[in-house]
C-alpha cells in the first residue's frame, strides 16, 4: 500500500451549514472516511478501537441531532393526539348532559398522567443519547466484519440499525407512560387515543422539519453553496436537502420491515434489525435495495458538477484526453485499463440564474483522478439570450490519472476564452488554428479556423517579437469540425 | 591576539568538525557568524581528556565568491556538519585565526563514529531526515544519489486500490466473533 503524506488527505469533512441539516451527509462522509481507513491503511498503522472510537464520537455527536428530532416529533404529536383526544372526550360527555365540575373531575386524574408522560419523554433524551452511542460501536463492529467500501447505502443502514435501536429504546421508555392514559380514555369512550408509538416512529417523522422552523422569524439566510470539503482536494458538491430528506424516507422504510420482521433470531438483530451490513440482507420491500459494499469493479469516467453562483441546473459531461494505458500495478480495477486527463467539459444543461461563475469540481467514483481545476463561464450580458447561463469550462489544469473509460479520440479547440488580452500585439501576430483580431495592441478576438485536432489540452502561446501577457484559454470538444482533420497535434511529446 | 598575520606564514590544517552538543550556542544561534569548532588533526589527541571538545576554539568558514556576504540579500548558507573533514589555513601563526577553506565530501564508504574524529550523522536537533530523497542520505558522489521526488498521491480513498478485510486486527482486539453480540464493543470500565 502506498504511504500517505497525511492520512487525513482525500477524507471528506463537513463544514456547519446554516440553512439545512446535513445529518445524513455527515454520517456518510465519516463512514466513508472510516471504511477507507481500516480497508486501505497498512494493519501495522492501524488501531482499530481508536477508529472506531473516533467513527462513533463523530456519529453520536450528529445522532444527537436527529434523536432530539425524532423525540421533539414525538412530543409534538402525543400533544396534538391529547388534545384532540381531550376535545372530543369534552364533546361526549357534554352531549351526555355531563356539567362542567363533572367533566373537570372526569378530566383531572389525565392531568399528572399527561405531565409524567411529557417529563419522561424529556428524560428519555439524554438516556437514548447515552446509549446511542455504544449502540454504534457495536454497529460499526459488526459492519467491520463485511464492509470493504463504505457506500453511501452502508451509512445508511448504520443510520436504520440505529434508529431501530432507538424505537426500541423510546418504546420502552414511552409506552409505559402512554398506556395509562389510553386506559383512562378507553375506560370511558373507548377508542379516542389509541396512539400506535411504533408505527409513528418509523413512518411519521420528518426530520428535516425542525430545520426548516429555523427560518420561520424572517432571518437572512447566508447559504453556502457547500459545505462538504474534501481535504488536499477541495470542495465539492454536497447532498441536497431532498436527497437527504430522500434517504432518510428509505431508511425509515427499512426500519419499519426491521421492526416488523418475526424471523430476528438473535438479541443483536432484536436490539438493530437485520441489514445487508451484518451480513443479512433486509427484506426485498425496503426502499433501501440492495447494498453494494465489496471493492469497486467498474470506475467509470470522471464527472463534473457545478455549485454555488446564486444558479441551478447546469450539467455536463468530461472531455478527456492524453489518454494512456494505465501502469498502475496496485489498481484491481478491472476496467482501468487506460487513464487521462480532463481537458474539457461539454455543456449538455447550461444551467439558469447564475450571477457569478458557479464553482466546477470534477470527481470519479474511485477517487483516483487528481489535479483537474476548472472554471465556469457564464453569460452576464442581460440582453443576452443566454444570460445567466453557464456558456464554457475553461480548463486551468487538466490533472491526471483519471480513469477513462473511452477511446481516445481528436479533440478540437470549440471556443477559446480570453483571460487576459495582454498588449503591444500586432495585426501579423498569431497562432497555428486561431485568426487572432488586435486592436490597439490587445488580442480582442480569437477564431478557431478548422482542421486542427489534438489529443490533449493546448498551450495557446501567441508567436509575437512585441507582444505580452495575453492568456488564451482553449474550450476543447470532440464533436466532429466542420471540415477535414488537417493535422492531429500531439500536446503530450 | 597579536596583529602577526604578516610574519607568520599561513598553517593549513585538516581537522573534524566536533560534535554540534559541544558548540550548542553557536549552531543554535547564539553565537556569531559561521563558525565551527575544529578538532586539528595533529594538534589535537583522539582524546578528548586534555581538551574537551567543548574547550576547543572556533574556526570561521569561508564564503565562495559566488555565495554572496550577505548584502543585497545575495548569501548561500554554509553546509558545514559534525562529523565533517575540513581543510583550512590558521593566520597569524600557532595561535592565529583558523579560517575553514574547504569539507571533504563524505563518500557511500563513510563510516560513523564516536571518536572524535570519526564521521557522524549530519542530522542534529530540528535538521531531521525530511522523506523527500525516500531513505536518509548521507554522502555526496558523483553517482549514486536519490532523485528527491514527492510522495505518491495518497491511496487510502482510492478505491481502484482493493480493500482488505482488517479480520486480524478485529480478533487481536477481541472483535472478530462469528455472532454479532450487543455490548460487544467494549469500553474500560471507569472506576470511581
Amino acid at each position: 500500500m502506498a504511504i500517505c503524506a497525511s492520512l487525513t488527505s482525500g477524507s471528506t469533512i463537513y463544514f456547519a451549514d446554516p440553512c439545512k441539516d446535513n445529518a445524513l451527509a455527515r454520517i456518510e462522509a465519516y463512514t466513508e472516511n472510516f471504511f477507507d481507513r481500516i480497508g486501505r491503511i497498512d494493519s501495522a498503522l492501524l488501531n482499530l478501537p481508536n477508529e472506531i472510537n473516533s467513527v462513533v464520537e463523530l456519529t453520536g455527536d450528529v445522532s444527537n441531532g436527529f434523536i432530539n428530532s425524532i423525540l421533539g416529533s414525538l412530543q409534538d404529536e402525543l400533544a396534538k393526539q391529547v388534545s384532540e383526544a381531550i376535545q372530543a372526550l369534552e364533546k361526549i360527555l357534554t352531549g351526555l348532559g355531563r356539567t362542567i365540575p363533572e367533566i373537570i373531575a372526569i378530566e383531572t386524574p389525565l392531568i399528572p398522567l399527561v405531565k409524567t408522560l411529557f417529563d419522561g419523554i424529556f428524560c428519555a433524551s439524554s438516556k437514548i443519547m447515552n446509549s446511542a452511542k455504544d449502540a454504534l460501536g457495536d454497529i460499526f463492529t459488526a459492519a467491520a466484519k463485511n464492509v470493504l467500501n463504505g457506500t453511501a447505502c452502508v451509512a445508511q443502514e448504520i443510520v436504520g440499525a440505529l434508529t431501530n435501536h432507538i424505537t426500541n429504546q423510546v418504546d420502552s421508555i414511552v409506552s409505559p407512560l402512554i398506556e395509562p392514559i389510553r386506559k383512562i380514555f378507553s375506560a370511558i369512550t373507548g377508542d379516542l387515543f389509541n396512539f400506535d408509538l411504533k408505527n409513528f416512529l418509523v413512518t411519521g417523522i420528518n426530520l428535516t422539519r425542525k430545520i426548516v422552523n429555523l427560518f420561520e422569524c424572517d432571518d437572512e439566510k447566508i447559504c453556502p453553496a457547500s459545505s462538504k470539503y474534501v481535504i488536499d482536494q477541495g470542495p465539492l458538491k454536497d447532498m441536497s436537502e431532498t436527497d437527504q430528506s430522500n434517504a432518510w424516507d428509505s431508511i425509515f422504510s427499512g426500519v419499519a420491515i426491521s421492526q416488523g420482521a418475526s424471523n430476528l433470531a438473535t438479541d443483536f438483530e432484536k436490539a438493530y434489525g437485520k441489514w445487508s451490513i451484518f451480513g443479512d440482507p433486509i427484506g426485498d420491500s425496503s426502499s433501501l435495495g440492495p447494498c453494494e459494499f465489496g471493492n469497486v469493479t467498474t470506475c467509470g469516467n470522471p464527472t463534473v458538477s457545478f455549485f454555488g453562483g446564486d444558479g441551478i441546473g447546469g450539467a455536463g459531461n468530461v472531455v478527456l484526453g492524453q489518454i494512456v494505458n494505465n501502469v498502475d500495478t496496485e489498481d484491481a480495477v478491472g476496467d482501468v485499463l487506460k487513464i487521462g486527463s480532463i481537458v474539457g467539459v461539454d455543456i449538455t444543461d447550461p444551467g439558469s440564474g447564475y450571477t457569478v461563475a458557479p464553482v466546477v469540481t470534477f470527481q470519479d467514483s474511485c477517487n483516483k483522478g487528481y489535479g483537474a481545476y476548472g472554471h465556469a463561464v457564464i453569460d452576464q450580458v442581460p440582453t443576452s439570450p443566454t444570460f445567466g447561463q453557464i456558456t464554457s469550462v475553461v480548463i486551468i489544469s487538466e490533472g491526471a490519472n483519471y480513469p477513462a473509460n473511452v477511446d481516445e479520440l481528436p479533440l478540437y479547440i470549440s471556443d477559446v476564452v480570453i483571460e487576459n488580452p495582454g498588449q503591444d500585439y500586432n495585426d501579423g501576430d498569431g497562432i497555428d488554428g486561431l485568426d487572432i483580431e488586435v486592436t490597439d495592441g490587445r488580442i480582442t478576438r480569437a477564431t478557431v479556423l478548422p482542421g486542427l485536432g489534438y489529443n490533449g489540452l493546448p498551450n495557446l502561446n501567441i508567436d509575437s517579437l512585441t507582444g505580452f501577457g495575453a492568456i488564451l484559454r482553449p474550450v476543447m470538444s470532440v464533436a466532429t469540425p466542420q471540415t477535414e482533420i488537417v493535422q492531429v497535434i500531439d500536446c503530450i511529446s | 591576539m597579536l596583529n602577526n598575520l604578516s610574519k607568520e606564514p599561513p598553517i593549513p590544517f585538516i581537522g573534524t568538525v566536533v560534535k554540534f552538543e559541544n558548540q550548542k550556542e553557536q549552531v543554535e544561534g547564539v553565537g556569531w557568524g559561521w563558525r565551527y569548532k575544529i578538532a586539528i588533526f595533529d594538534a589535537y589527541s583522539s582524546q578528548d581528556a586534555e581538551i574537551a571538545d567543548a574547550n576547543i576554539e572556533y574556526a570561521i568558514a569561508m564564503l565562495g565568491n559566488c555565495d554572496g556576504s550577505g548584502a543585497a540579500d545575495h548569501r548561500r548558507s554554509v553546509r558545514i556538519s559534525q562529523g565533517d573533514t575540513v581543510v583550512g589555513f590558521k593566520y597569524g601563526g600557532k595561535r592565529g585565526i583558523s579560517i575553514i577553506f574547504g569539507v571533504f565530501p563524505r563518500t557511500k564508504n563513510t563510516v560513523f563514529g564516536p571518536g572524535r574524529f570519526d564521521a557522524k550523522t549530519g542530522y542534529y536537533g530540528n535538521d531531521q531526515p525530511k522523506g523527500l530523497m525516500g531513505r536518509t542520505q548521507e554522502h555526496n558522489e558523483n553517482s549514486g544519489h536519490v532523485t528527491p521526488e514527492t510522495t505518491k498521491s495518497c491511496a487510502n480513498h482510492d478505491k481502484s486500490v482493493p480493500a482488505v478485510k482488517n479480520q486480524d486486527s478485529l480478533t487481536v482486539y477481541g472483535l472478530g466473533l462469528s455472532e454479532n453480540q450487543v455490548g460487544q464493543y467494549i469500553k474500560p470500565i471507569k472506576k470511581l
